[in-house]
Parts: structure tokens; C-alpha cells; sequence
């Protein structure tokens, strides 16, 4: 669905993408993890054409998205709430819809079937500027669907919203994986990449540092686990590579009241690959 | 094409949601429109007074008398002149009209029922048939006083009786006879003091006290009609100028909000895009336009002199303005500095060109300066098409210039803001 190929991109002296490479197979939900600055947007950007690179290769949905048909089949949700707060939320969705291309004829169908997505279609008629953060970005959504696209790019979908709408957009992501469609989750919350995404590319100063399923990624950077020992108020942490032996070495030297083994995370992978957090 | 105008509707929705931005684009140019239309002596009702030239070829005590009473009249402004004047007065638009008292107008005067009445001429433009009306009817008004005073008047009565006697004396006997006890009955009502006023009710069939005879001329060149002939226009630029910085304003916006960038997005390309929000703008100044000649004609009495030379100018006067509102939305890349340089640039422009001060009445070197200007070429335009009589050559020069600045102004404008989409 999509292949990117050593693209770079330099705004004067800013290098926002150095050489980046990732494929995306079709019906998967593709996540891009980095900070903030790392170059997931622009990455966007490029996906949608709105970015031309100054090398590399593009395809996208077996095209070029510089090719009006090919951006007929993305549907983007940019991280700003891009749309229009005096318009009602049917609205914006029915003009995002004739302006990719929607015939009038399918028009109504697919706002209503959108609206009835995002759970919207009760406050369709007020104006989005009454609505809260958690709707504007479940409209946003919408606004990117409403054309039935292949490809979804959403950008930090869940930026400034409140937990209950957080999980109502996790339900939405996995329910265009179920249909089948392919998604690229941009998010610097490794918690949600973890569970919604097929495979992650760890991004950082415009590369991938690393990419693939949440397992190989730990596996492969994550390090080891580590063996958390309490005994008494006394907790003991180390990595875990003989776990089984070292836990029976700790716990001849005296009773042990509780133990746990702790996976590696993406943010330990994250830390691993670039030596600081992701919220840095 | 169907969603480049789904943008344009998208934006004229917009618009129509925002009260503010609404009165700057079509309350205050109405507002200023009437405010200064009053003050430059348009009147509320839709007619000013006409301005009426009267020549006196007669040179009689009746011709005189006659005159006199037409300058007393309130409704109308007049002045005395020679016919050769007068003529000019009328075609060149500097009088609404002129009255001609022709010669014999006093012999005819003093005649009562029979043969010729008085006549008086009046020259008018033939697109002025309100007035040619109003100031038929005000000298009937005047004739109709001096009919009343030959009759009622007992020293005038007695003279014109006599002479009514002398000239049917010629008649067949069985008229004569009619027209005699006609003139007995007058008689006696004149003798019985019963004022003009209290014998009013029965008509004159056949007969009038003054007859009023139209010469049309040409008016090549006239004034405005009145004050909200030039203040319209300017109104309308006033409109222009809230509509552009309202669009400019509103396309850094989607910038801003990045709801460009999502149109970007879509199949449109960016010409698309511009060309929806230059259909938007264009077409939210015709609106304008619009609402504003349309009070202008139906509530302050301004007669465009030719309207298909008037949709022209709004025509042109609105891609003019959508290519500045395109270059005044490259300026930046915030709503407050886009609206800052806008500001700062529609402000002299609207006044070097006619946009505060009518063109008319500006000093020489405003005059000079205002050339520079899109606004004093765009209100030549309006006031060409309203009240300067502008043939279609004479409007090639504002229009072409409009073009020119719309073109121009439009392309670098354009590239710039694709530019930094």
C-alpha cells in the first residue's frame, strides 16, 4: 500500500526527514512512534503529497500521491482540528466529502453512514464550534472517511482529548482495521501504538531507527526483563537474562514476599534506540 | 468544477455566519452610503430638487408673472437664462431642465376657452421621465394660478370677458349664443365673490390654462442626479473593501487552522482551491454590489444611466479586487498580520481614490495621486455607468485598468500563497 524509499526533506537548515524508509502492507495499522519533531508529520505530509521530498521515492496506493486520483483514495485526519467551527458538523463532513470527489448521489448515504461511525449523528446539525475536544476529533475522523477511502493517515488522532473519547477513537481505529482498511496511526503515546498497531517504525530526526511488530521490537531493543523481588519494604530490580536462577539465588538468602518479571516496553525501546524518553 | 463552487458556497455560508463580518461587508457601506448621501444633499425620499432653467422669449407682464411664480415654487430650484444657455445647461446634465416661454405666450394668455392656450416648452433629457412629469405638473400648477386670476379676479375678469366676447364674435350664431350664456354665467359667479377654491370640482373638457410642450435632448455629460449617486458607489468600495479583507482573512484561516492543508489533501489541486475562494470573494462582492444599487435605485431615487455598463464595471471591479484580496492574503501568514498589511494598504488606497472624498470635488494634486489607486478607477468606472454617461470607449480606460491590476495582482498573489500552502 505504501513504500517510501531514503526520502529526505530539509526545510533550510532543519533536516526533517534523512533518508526514511518504510512499507506498509495493505489492510494493516501501520504506527509511527516518535517525539515531538521527529518527523511523523512531514512524513505525512509526504504521503498526501502536501510535502514534496527533495529525494527518494514515493508509492502510494500503487501511485503517486502528487496524482489527484491517487489522494482520492487517502483519507487524512491532520493533528490541528482542520475544520470549520461556523459550519454544523454534517456540514463540514458533506463539503470534505464533494470535495474529494463524492457523486451528490452517494453523498448523503455516506455522511449519514460516517456521522453514525464517529457517533455523531444526534449533534450533526449544531455548529462544531459548540462541540467538546473528544467530538471536533471524532469529526475529524469523519471528515477523512467520508469519501470511503483505502488508505487512512491519522495524525496524533487523540491529541487534547479526554480519556473516554480516547478509547472511543481506540474502538473507531480497530473498527477500519476490521473493515479492512490500511491505517497510519502517527502517535508520540506509546501506549496507544502498543495496542493498536500491527507493526511500528520507531522514528527519530527523520529516520526509522527501528521497525516491526511490538514483539520483535522488544526483542530486539527492548534488552532484557527485568526481575522485581520485594522483600519486606525492600525491592530489588535487575535485569533478568537467568531469571529463573537468579530468583532462586535471591531467594535462598531469605523469604521473598512477592516477585514479578517486567517486559521491556517501546518506551524502553524508544530510550534504548535514542538514548532519552519519548517525551523528552 | 463542482467542488471548486462547493469551496465558494462553503465560504459564502461562512460569511453569512459571522454578524461582524457581515457589517463591514454590507452594513456599513449602506450606512455610509445614506449618512453621506444626506450630507452631500441626496434626499431621503429619492428626488432632489430639479434644477430647472427658464428662458422668457415673450418678455411680456403675463411671461413675467409666469416665471416669477415658477422661481417661487418650492419644489423647484431655478434660474434664469438664455435659450442658447439653457440648452446647453440641459444636455451637458447641469440642469434637469429648462422651461422656454415662448413668444406670444401673453396674447395667448388672455385668452378664455377659445383657440390656442399659453404653451410653455420644456427641454428634458428623455431618461428623466420623472421629473419631465414632475415639472409638467408643477407649471400646470402655475398656469392653472393664472387662469384662476384672469377669472376670478374682477379687474383682470372684466378685461379677459371682454376679450373672450371679442373673439367668438366670429362663431356661427347657435355656438355664439351658447358661449355667450357661458360667459354670463361667469360673470355672475365672478360677481358673486365665490373664490376659486370653493368653485373647484367641475372640469374644463377640451381646454387647459396651459398647454406644456416636451423637447427632448440628449444629455451627454450631467452631474450626479443626487448626493447618493456618488455616495452609493463609494459605499459599494467601502463593501469591496470589507469583502477582501474578510476573504483574505478567511484564507490565511484555513491555513492557519489547517483545513487547507486537508484540502490539499484531496484530489483538488491548488489552482482549485484558489479559484473557489476567488469565485467566493468575486461573487460575495457582485452580492454586494447588488444589495446596495438595488436600495440605492428603489429607496434614494439613483438611475443608473446605463446598467449594462454598470454590471461591467461591478464585473471588473470585482475581479480587480479578488486578485488584490489573493496578493493581500500572501502577505502573511497570521490573520492579525495579513489584516494589519491589509489595512495599512486599502486605507490610502480608498483615500486617494474617491473612496472617502468624491473624485469630483478632490484638489488637483489628490487628483493626480489618486491615478495610483484601483478605487478611483473602479468608482470612475460606477459613476461612468451611473451619472458620467460613459459611452463603452470612455469606460475601456477604468475597466482595462481594473483588468490589468485584477490580473497581476491575481497571479502574484496566487503564487505566492500556493507557495506556502
Amino acid at each position: 500500500m505504501i513504500r517510501l524509499e531514503a526520502i529526505e526533506k530539509r526545510y533550510g537548515a532543519t533536516v526533517a526527514l534523512a533518508g526514511l524508509d518504510l512499507t506498509v502492507e495493505r489492510g494493516e495499522v501501520f504506527g509511527l512512534l516518535g517525539p515531538n519533531g521527529a518527523g511523523k508529520s512531514t512524513t505525512m505530509g509526504v504521503l498526501t503529497g502536501l510535502v514534496v521530498p527533495d529525494r527518494g521515492a514515493i508509492s502510494v496506493c500503487g501511485g503517486s500521491p502528487a496524482e489527484p486520483a491517487i489522494r482520492a483514495r487517502i483519507g487524512l485526519a491532520p493533528q490541528s482540528l482542520a475544520l470549520y467551527p461556523l459550519l454544523t458538523g454534517r456540514e463540514n463532513v458533506e463539503f470534505f466529502g464533494r470535495v474529494s470527489g463524492l457523486e451528490e448521489t452517494k453523498l448523503a448515504e455516506r455522511v449519514d453512514a460516517v456521522l453514525d461511525f464517529v457517533q455523531l449523528a444526534e449533534r450533526q446539525h449544531d455548529r462544531v464550534g459548540g462541540y467538546s475536544g473528544g467530538m471536533q476529533r471524532r469529526l475529524n475522523l469523519a471528515a477523512a472517511l467520508v469519501h470511503d477511502p483505502d488508505l487512512v493517515l491519522l495524525d496524533e488522532p487523540t491529541a487534547g482529548v479526554d480519556p473516554q473519547s480516547r478509547h472511543a477513537i481506540f474502538e473507531l481505529v480497530k473498527s477500519l482495521k476490521a473493515q479492512g482498511r490500511t491505517v497510519v496511526y502517527t502517535t508520540h503515546y506509546m501506549e496507544e501504538a502498543q495496542r493498536l498497531c500491527d507493526r511500528i517504525a520507531v522514528v527519530d530526526h527523520g529516520k526509522v531507527l527501528a521497525l516491526g511488530t511490538l514483539d520483535q521490537l522488544v526483542v530486539a531493543h527492548g534488552g532484557d526483563a527485568t526481575l522485581i523481588v520485594r522483600r519486606g519494604s525492600e525491592e530489588l530490580r535487575e535485569a533478568a537474562r537467568e531469571a529463573l536462577a537468579r530468583l532462586n539465588a535471591i531467594a535462598a538468602e531469605g523469604a521473598i514476599d512477592e516477585f514479578r518479571l517486567e517486559r521491556p516496553t517501546l518506551e524502553q525501546v524508544f530510550l534504548n534506540l535514542t538514548g532519552r524518553s519519548l517525551r523528552e | 468544477m463542482r467542488a471548486t463552487f462547493a469551496l465558494a458556497v462553503k465560504d459564502w455560508r461562512v460569511l453569512l455566519r459571522q454578524p461582524a463580518a457581515l457589517f463591514f461587508v454590507v452594513g456599513w457601506p449602506i450606512l455610509t452610503a445614506v449618512l453621506f448621501g444626506l450630507i452631500f444633499g441626496g434626499s431621503g425620499g429619492g428626488t432632489a430638487k430639479p434644477r430647472v432653467a427658464i428662458v422668457d422669449l415673450d418678455a411680456s407682464a403675463e411671461s413675467a408673472l409666469f416665471v416669477e411664480r415658477v422661481r417661487k415654487l418650492d419644489t423647484l430650484e431655478t434660474d434664469v437664462a438664455e435659450e442658447t444657455v439653457a440648452r446647453e445647461l440641459v444636455r451637458t446634465g447641469k440642469r434637469t431642465a429648462a422651461v422656454i416661454v415662448p413668444k406670444g405666450y401673453g396674447v395667448a394668455s388672455q385668452r378664455l376657452f377659445y383657440g390656442e392656450p399659453p404653451k410653455v416648452k420644456v427641454l428634458v433629457d428623455p431618461s428623466r421621465r420623472a421629473e419631465r412629469a414632475m415639472i409638467g405638473g408643477y407649471l400646470q400648477q402655475v398656469g392653472g394660478q393664472g387662469f384662476a386670476d384672469r377669472m376670478f379676479d374682477p379687474t383682470q375678469s372684466q378685461a379677459t370677458m371682454a376679450q373672450a366676447r371679442e373673439d367668438v364674435a366670429t362663431l356661427p350664431a347657435a355656438q355664439r349664443a351658447t358661449m355667450e350664456r357661458f360667459f354670463d354665467s361667469v360673470d355672475e359667479v365672478v360677481g358673486s365673490g365665490i373664490t376659486p377654491a370653493s368653485a373647484s370640482g367641475g372640469g374644463a373638457p377640451q381646454w387647459t390654462p396651459l398647454a406644456v410642450e416636451v423637447e427632448e435632448i440628449d444629455a451627454t455629460r450631467r452631474g450626479p442626479r443626487n448626493g447618493f449617486a456618488v455616495t452609493f458607489p463609494q459605499g459599494l468600495l467601502w463593501g469591496i473593501v470589507g469583502t477582501l479583507m474578510t476573504f483574505a482573512s478567511a484564507l490565511v484561516l484555513e491555513r492557519q487552522q489547517g483545513t487547507l492543508a486537508r484540502l490539499r489533501a484531496s484530489p483538488l489541486a491548488a489552482r482549485d482551491i484558489l479559484v473557489g475562494k476567488a469565485i467566493a470573494c468575486a461573487g460575495a462582492i457582485a452580492a454586494v454590489a447588488v444589495v446596495l444599487f438595488t436600495l440605492a435605485v428603489v429607496a434614494f431615487g439613483v438611475r443608473p444611466g446605463s446598467w449594462s455598463l454598470l454590471v461591467l464595471a461591478v464585473a471588473v471591479s470585482a475581479f480587480c479586487f479578488t486578485g488584490v484580496m489573493m496578493m493581500i492574503a500572501s502577505f502573511g501568514t497570521t490573520v492579525e498580520s495579513v489584516s494589519g498589511a491589509g489595512w495599512a494598504i486599502m486605507m490610502p488606497l480608498m483615500m486617494f481614490g474617491g473612496g472617502m472624498i468624491p473624485l469630483f470635488v478632490m484638489p488637483a494634486w489628490m487628483a493626480n495621486v489618486s491615478h495610483f489607486s484601483p478605487v478611483k478607477w473602479a468608482m470612475l468606472a460606477f459613476e461612468g455607468a451611473i451619472w458620467r454617461g460613459f459611452s463603452l470607449t470612455e469606460m475601456a480606460l477604468p475597466l482595462g485598468i481594473l483588468a490589468a491590476v485584477g490580473a497581476v495582482t491575481f497571479a502574484l498573489g496566487s503564487r505566492t500563497f500556493a507557495r506556502n500552502i
